[in-house]
């Protein structure tokens, strides 16, 4: 009854450059690929156009490669999950099909998630009865099924090298990424419960240096990446996060407030009150650090009811103050940002145009 | 019940621009146009017997249609209104309301108008709060009295606006993605909004004085904080005597009252609820046990609740559901609306129709109002004279 006809369609070939080049022709083809170089080249004022067309569903980034999710209703009603991933030197000419999986309906299809970290992507997906998994394919494509990382239906995914994580609604999971039969969990109650609040939320997971880090709704915190002990306090608040990263000794995360600020602690935790390193932002949130700088978006907002932000960024050693980066990027702020060495990325939406951006760090 | 709503509502509008028309052919320079250098005329309608029936000011129609909030000056009433061409604030002289109506702000796009209108100073403070696509987009804006050609955002941009409140030169708003309370002067905001409170994710109730604000969190106590900032959050226990909890702790029952509804006046916490103060938990009113008490404390730890009404707890009753109180007079509606002077509520109290306390303002003399109303009719303004002067 249950059994579903999961129709693996892996395909392994390289697309014809179907790209527009520079010039965008919003024509027929749902989908323009941009050959502007998100490695050495751009800008770091004008952001360069790696897609725009159809929405994605979410996409994911490392240092060389964009993997980008699609689902599509079929005629027949079926829902196809489609990932394809370019070389970001030269998007156009390398974008390929990496993934294709066609589920029933949109019901029976998971959240679509991505994640790459080494020489893998990462993504849920189902089995033939139905039950979802955590997938991995070589970033080069699957050539038969997915490997099966683990069972498990997570809301987010973050990989490294070693495992993949992610938060339920207050706990953190980890799988190693060869193969878990149970995650290893974690129990976060005290980040994910504001004070005398009973709803939950871990909001913010981020990874680094054999740890990870937490923000929700009770404030900051981080567990040992093997998750074998318990959480240690970085920053208790009863302030809504707007977002987290670590960078050598700091953990820096923003209270998404109309006042809001972004702060930071030693990754140790603070004792005492937080570092403010800038103050009268707007609900700044999407934090993205890199040894010199921290990248945030502030939410302002306009009464033509779009969610327009700000791109603001600060020398993290305090070299010089904080700036406004970019203005009126209509960010489309369920879906996340990524940083790699060179680039940080995001997906704006404007006049119905669904883009992926890259700007030079 | 439309066609025939309609069809009234034409027909007094019908007369009543008759009546205008003659009278500005025979008045001449008497007729008051709604120019704010016009002195208040006397109003031959005013009754200040609090017995009276009350006085129909207004009667919304088709191309006025809507009454959204009200609030009232020395000399005029302040209503956020609708119109076909799109919303609006309109403006009249309390003496003679229908032939003075004149648009102040607006018109506005459909989903732009004010929730809320309070009189502040020489100000009128305006909230708008509604959702635009998949953004909130809420904004509280100022205009200068009476004519309000200023009109101008304070603070905008904001997600959802739990409720706001005015003084002369400062304002208090709440928003719930921030589970913050935010603070600012009024009417510039020039020094940026300042953080009041935090750890307030939802708001169930919100009133303020002049000194403190006020407000429910669901399943925690009541919170108030003072104004001026010149202490914390302090959580009161709603007991047969005011009491207090340190902030985060848990005033609850048994501790004391569950208040939904929350009014504040002078130095007199109001709430409304379903039982006494100093009931046993689990007894109070049936069967419905919806709120069926009036209670209020003096706002100092260690007051004394006061009962002052018990509504009837018959088979019909559905209980007390708003609750304002104006300078002493307490408004709260059952099957309709009533009034009475907060010290004498039961030898006071009297039914004023199917007013609604939520768009409801008071001067010295008298209680001012927009009625609810059936599905497809039209809004009236209203008003009595207070049973407390």
């Amino acid at each position: 009854m249950h059994a579903m006809p999961n129709l693996l369609l892996t395909l392994l070939f390289a697309l014809a450059a179907f790209g527009c080049g520079d010039s965008v022709n919003l024509g027929d083809n749902p989908e323009h690929w941009f050959d502007g170089d998100a490695v050495r080249g751009g800008s770091t004022t004008v952001p360069i156009t790696m897609y725009e067309g159809l929405s994605p569903a979410t996409y994911a980034v490392d240092d060389s490669t964009l993997f980008v999710t699609f689902v599509e209703g079929q005629p027949s009603g079926f829902v196809a999950v489609t990932v394809k991933s370019c070389d970001l030197a030269s998007c156009a000419s390398t974008v390929r099909i990496v993934s294709q999986q066609t589920y029933p309906s949109a019901s029976a299809m998971p959240t679509p998630l991505l994640a790459v970290a080494g020489s893998e992507f990462f993504f849920q997906s189902r089995d033939s009865m139905g039950a979802q998994y955590i997938g991995a394919c070589p970033k080069s494509g699957c050539a038969s099924a997915p490997r099966q990382v683990g069972f498990a239906s997570a809301p987010s995914l973050v990989a490294t090298d070693d495992a993949i994580y992610w938060c339920s609604s207050s706990s953190i999971n980890r799988c190693p990424r060869e193969w878990c039969d149970m995650p290893t969990q974690r129990s976060l109650d005290a980040i994910a419960h504001a004070p005398g609040q009973s709803a939950t939320k871990l909001s913010f997971l981020f990874v680094a240096d054999g740890y990870a880090y937490i923000a929700g709704p009770g404030g900051v915190a981080r567990v040992k990446g093997d998750l074998a002990a318990d959480p240690d306090w970085i920053y208790p608040s009863e302030l809504p996060m707007g977002g987290i990263a670590a960078r050598g000794d700091w953990v820096y995360f923003s209270v998404a407030a109309l006042t809001g600020q972004l702060l930071r602690c030693p990754v140790s935790g603070c004792v005492g009150d937080a570092e403010v390193m800038v103050s009268g932002q707007r609900w700044p949130s999407w934090l993205a650090v890199d040894d010199a700088t921290l990248y945030w978006f502030n939410f302002t907002g306009d009464d033509r009811g779009e969610s327009l932000v700000t791109l603001g960024a600060v020398a993290v050693d305090g070299s010089s103050g904080p700036r406004t980066v970019l203005s009126k990027v209509p960010l489309m702020t369920n879906r996340p940002i990524f940083m790699n060495a060179h680039h940080l990325y995001w997906m704006d939406a404007s006049d119905g145009h669904t883009k992926i951006r890259a700007l030079a760090k | 019940m439309n066609t025939i709503g309609s069809t009234a509502s034409r027909t007094l509008h019908r007369i009543a621009s008759a009546l205008f028309l003659a009278c500005v052919a025979s008045c001449g320079a008497r007729v008051n146009l709604g120019d704010s250098s016009q002195p208040p005329a006397p109003d031959p309608d005013a009754s200040p017997d609090p017995a009276a029936p009350p006085t129909t000011l207004y009667q919304f129609n088709q191309n006025l249609f809507a009454c959204y909030d009200i609030a009232v000056d020395d000399s005029y009433v302040y209503l956020s209104t609708g119109e076909p061409g799109g919303l609006s604030v309109h403006r009249c002289r309390k003496t003679d309301c229908a032939g003075t109506m004149k648009r102040v702000v607006g018109p506005l796009c459909n989903g732009c108008g004010y929730e809320k209108i309070v009189v502040a100073g020489n100000f009128l403070g305006l909230m708008h709060n509604a959702s635009s696509g998949p953004v909130s987009v809420g904004h509280i804006d100022a205009c200068t009295r009476p004519d309000c050609g200023d009109v101008r955002q304070v603070v905008g941009g904001l997600p959802t606006i739990g409720d706001v409140a005015f003084d002369d030169n400062r304002f208090y708003w709440h928003l719930s993605p921030d589970g913050s309370f935010y603070q600012c002067s009024f009417p510039t905001c020039s020094e940026g909004p300042r953080v009041f409170a935090t750890g307030v994710p939802a708001l169930r109730s919100f009133a303020a004085n002049a000194d403190w604000i006020y407000w429910v969190n669901p399943g925690v106590a009541v919170s108030r904080k003072r104004k001026d900032g010149s202490a914390p959050v302090e959580d009161v226990i709603l007991g047969p005597v005011l009491g207090r909890v340190p902030h985060g702790g848990a005033g609850v029952p048994p501790e004391g009252l569950t208040v939904g509804t929350l009014a504040v006046d002078g130095s007199w916490i109001y709430g409304l609820s379903s039982r006494a103060p100093d009931a046993d938990a689990g007894t109070g009113c049936e069967p419905s046990r919806s709120p069926c008490f009036v209670v209020r404390w003096p706002d100092a730890i260690g007051g004394a609740a006061e009962v002052i009404l018990h509504e009837d707890t018959g088979i019909n009753f559905r209980g007390l559901g708003a609750l304002r109180v104006f300078q002493g007079e307490v408004v709260y509606s059952s099957d309709q609306a009533h009034t009475c002077d907060a010290d004498a509520c039961s030898a006071t109290r009297r039914a004023i129709g199917q007013a609604d306390p939520d768009r409801m303002a008071s001067d010295r003399d008298y209680l001012y109002w927009c009625s609810r109303t059936m599905p497809g009719m039209y809004d009236t303004l209203q008003r009595v004279a207070r049973v407390r002067r």
